[in-house]
C-alpha cells in the first residue's frame, strides 16, 4: 500500500468516525428533544455528557484520555534513551486510574462539579480555587502541547517527511480544533469507544507483524543489544537504581498527578454514577496500560533498525523512527489501521485536554464576571478558549521538547493538589494550610529544577515528583495539624443527606 | 522464549495484578457508592457550611 494510500486511509477513517458519530448523536439527540419537548442542552452538558455515561464508554473514555502521544511517541522516544524499562511509564498510567476508579472519580462526581477548581473552590473557597486554576491551565495546557507534537510526528510519518514535523502540528492541530469544537464529551466518549476497538486490532496485528519485521528476528535483536554493550536496555525491571529513577518516579508523579488533573477526572465527573466509575477499571486498566508495552517495542525496534543501518532516512531520530518504522516496515493494512487508530486517540487527548482548558477558564474566571450568562454563551467562551489554546499549543510544539521529561514536570506542579484534596475532603478544610503547602510543595519544584542544589546534595538522580510529593505530605500534615479548619468536606456532606432524610435503610 | 514474548508476558502480568487488586480492593473496602448516603439526590448548589449552620450543626473542625 503506497504512503498516499495510507494517508487518505486514515484522514478517511477520522472523517467517517468522528463525523458519523457527530452526526448519529445529533439526529439522536434532536428526535429526543422533539418528542420530549426537552429544554436545550447547557454547558455542563457539553463538558460533562450530562452525566450519563455507562461504564464501557467511560473505561474507554478514561484510557483514552490519558492517552496519547505521551503513551505512544513518548515512550517510543525515550525507549531510545532508558530501554526496555520504558515500558514503566505505560504501567504507571494504570495506577492513577486504579486512583480514579476507587477514590476521586467517584469523590469529584460525588460533588457533582465540572472541573477541578470548582471542586477546590468547594474544598478551601475562592483564593485557593484561582492558583489551582493557573497551575491547572499550565499543566493541561502543557500535555495539549505535547499532543500537538504526536499529531506532527504522525503527519510527518505518514508523508514520509515531506511535512516536518513543525508542519504536522499545525495539520493536526487544524484537524483537532475542528474535531473538539464540533464534539462535546458526549461525542467523544462514543469516537473513544470505536478507536479502542480499532486501535486493539491494529496493535494485535503489529504485534504478529512485529518479529517478522526484524532482520534476523528477535535473536539477532536481542545479539545486538547485548554484543554492543547495552544489555541493560533488554531489561524489564532494570537495575535497582534506575528502576528508582525512572520507574517508580513515575508512578508517583502520575498517581497524584493525573488521578487528581482536569483530564483525568473529566471522564468521571460525567458518569452515570460512582458504581458505573468503579467497574470502569476493567477496561480503563488493560486498555491504557498494555498500550505501551507494544509502543515501547515498536521504539526498541526503531533504534536496532536505525543503529544497524538497516533503517536509513535522512531525516530519522528518536522522537520519530518509531513512526518511520510503521509506515516504511509494517503492511500497508497494519500501518494505516495503527496511524488511524493513534491518530484518533492523540486526538482524543488533544480533545480532552483543550476542552479542559475551555472548562478552567469558563467555570472559574470568566462566570465570575458574567454569572447571568446563558449556557449557550458558556459554550461559546469554552469554544473560543479551546481554539485560543489550541492556537497557541501549535506553536509550542514547533520547539519539540522530550516528551516524557516535560510531562513528568508539569506533574511534580499538580502532586500537592492531590493531598491537599483528600485533606480537604476527609480530615479538614483549611484554606491556610492548604495554601501553605502549595507555597512550599511549588517552591521545592522550582528549586530543584533551576538550582544546583540536587547535585551539591548527590541527589541528581531523585526526581521532581519525589521533592514535589515529599514537601506535600510532610507540610501538609503540619499545617493541617496547626491550623483550624471547616468540617471535612465529604462527612459534612453526609450530615447534609442526614438531615435532608436522604440516608437509605 | 524471545525478547517481545518475555516483555508481554511480566507486563501483562504486571497490568493484571494490578486492574484485578485494584477492583479486589474496591470491592473489599469501598461498600458506600451512593446508595446509603444518596449524595446523587442533594442540590448540587448547596453550601454545606450555610446549611449545617443554619441547622445548628457544628461546621469547625
Amino acid at each position: 500500500m503506497s504512503s498516499t494510500l495510507i494517508l487518505i486511509v486514515v484522514l478517511l477513517y477520522e472523517v467517517v468516525s468522528i463525523g458519523g458519530v457527530a452526526l448519529y448523536l445529533t439526529l439522536k439527540e434532536r428526535k429526543a428533544r422533539k418528542a420530549a419537548a426537552e429544554h436545550p442542552a447547557d454547558n455542563d452538558d457539553f463538558l460533562t455528557a450530562g452525566r450519563t455515561m455507562s461504564w464501557p464508554v467511560l473505561g474507554c473514555s478514561l484510557a483514552l484520555g490519558v492517552l496519547g502521544t505521551v503513551k505512544i511517541f513518548g515512550i517510543m522516544e525515550q525507549a531510545w534513551n532508558v530501554g526496555t524499562l520504558v515500558a514503566w511509564f505505560s504501567i504507571a498510567t494504570v495506577f492513577p486510574l486504579v486512583a480514579i476508579s476507587l477514590g476521586t472519580g467517584r469523590w469529584a462526581r460525588r460533588m457533582k462539579v465540572a472541573s477541578m477548581p470548582e471542586l477546590l473552590y468547594k474544598l478551601f473557597g475562592d483564593k485557593i480555587r484561582v492558583v489551582c486554576c493557573g497551575v491547572l491551565a499550565m499543566q493541561t495546557f502543557i500535555t495539549l502541547s505535547l499532543e500537538t507534537q504526536g499529531l506532527g510526528i504522525i503527519f510527518n510519518a505518514l508523508t514520509r517527511g515531506t511535512l516536518s514535523i513543525t508542519q504536522g502540528a499545525i495539520v493536526g492541530g487544524i484537524i483537532g480544533i475542528a474535531y473538539v469544537i464540533v464534539a462535546g464529551m458526549k461525542e467523544m466518549g462514543a469516537v473513544n469507544v470505536i478507536n479502542s476497538v480499532v486501535m486493539y486490532i491494529a496493535l494485535i496485528a503489529a504485534a504478529l507483524c512485529l518479529g517478522g519485521i526484524v532482520p534476523g528476528g528477535w535473536d539477532s535483536f536481542t545479539e545486538y543489544f547485548v554484543s554492543s554493550g547495552q544489555a541493560q536496555a533488554l531489561s524489564f525491571w532494570g537495575t535497582p537504581s534506575t528502576f528508582f529513577a525512572f520507574a517508580i518516579n513515575n508512578i508517583l508523579a502520575l498517581t497524584f498527578a493525573q488521578g487528581i488533573s482536569q483530564m483525568g477526572l473529566q471522564p468521571a465527573m460525567a458518569a452515570k454514577d460512582e458504581r458505573h466509575i468503579k467497574k470502569a477499571l476493567w477496561l480503563s486498566g488493560p486498555i491504557n496500560g498494555v498500550f505501551g508495552l507494544l509502543t515501547m517495542a515498536i521504539g526498541m525496534v526503531g533504534k536496532y533498525m536505525v543503529e544497524t543501518g538497516q533503517m536509513e532516512l535522512s531525516t530519522v531520530n528518536a522522537k520519530n523512527a518509531g513512526a518511520m518504522l510503521m509506515v516504511e516496515y509494517l503492511p500497508g493494512w497494519v500501518t494505516a489501521l495503527l496511524l488511524a487508530a493513534f491518530l484518533g486517540a492523540i486526538l482524543s487527548t488533544f480533545a480532552v485536554t483543550s476542552l479542559g482548558c475551555g472548562a478552567l477558564f469558563t467555570n472559574n474566571i470568566w462566570i465570575a464576571k458574567y454569572p447571568n450568562a446563558t449556557p449557550k454563551q458558556r459554550t461559546r467562551v469554552t469554544q473560543v478558549i479551546i481554539l485560543i489554546v489550541s492556537v497557541i499549543s501549535i506553536i509550542m510544539a514547533s520547539f519539540l521538547p522530550n516528551i516524557i521529561n516535560g510531562v513528568n514536570w508539569s506533574f511534580a506542579w499538580v502532586a500537592p493538589i492531590f493531598f491537599n484534596c483528600i485533606f480537604g475532603m476527609f480530615w479538614k478544610r483549611s484554606a491556610k494550610a492548604a495554601g501553605i503547602t502549595f507555597a512550599l510543595a511549588w517552591i521545592a519544584t522550582l528549586v530543584w529544577t533551576f538550582t544546583p542544589l540536587p547535585a551539591m546534595l548527590g541527589l541528581k538522580g531523585v526526581g521532581v515528583a519525589y521533592i514535589s510529593i515529599g514537601v506535600s505530605v510532610v507540610v501538609g500534615l503540619i499545617a493541617n495539624a496547626a491550623l483550624p479548619g471547616k468540617i471535612a468536606y465529604m462527612k459534612g456532606l453526609r450530615k447534609v443527606c442526614e438531615l435532608e432524610g436522604l440516608v437509605s435503610k | 522464549m524471545s525478547w517481545f514474548a518475555s516483555l508481554m508476558l511480566q507486563g501483562i502480568a504486571v497490568i493484571a495484578v494490578l486492574t484485578i487488586g485494584g477492583e479486589l480492593l474496591g470491592s473489599a473496602f469501598i461498600r458506600d457508592y451512593g446508595e446509603k448516603w444518596r449524595y446523587d439526590d442533594v442540590d448540587p448548589s448547596i453550601d454545606i457550611d450555610e446549611y449545617l449552620a443554619s441547622h445548628g450543626q457544628a461546621g469547625k473542625k
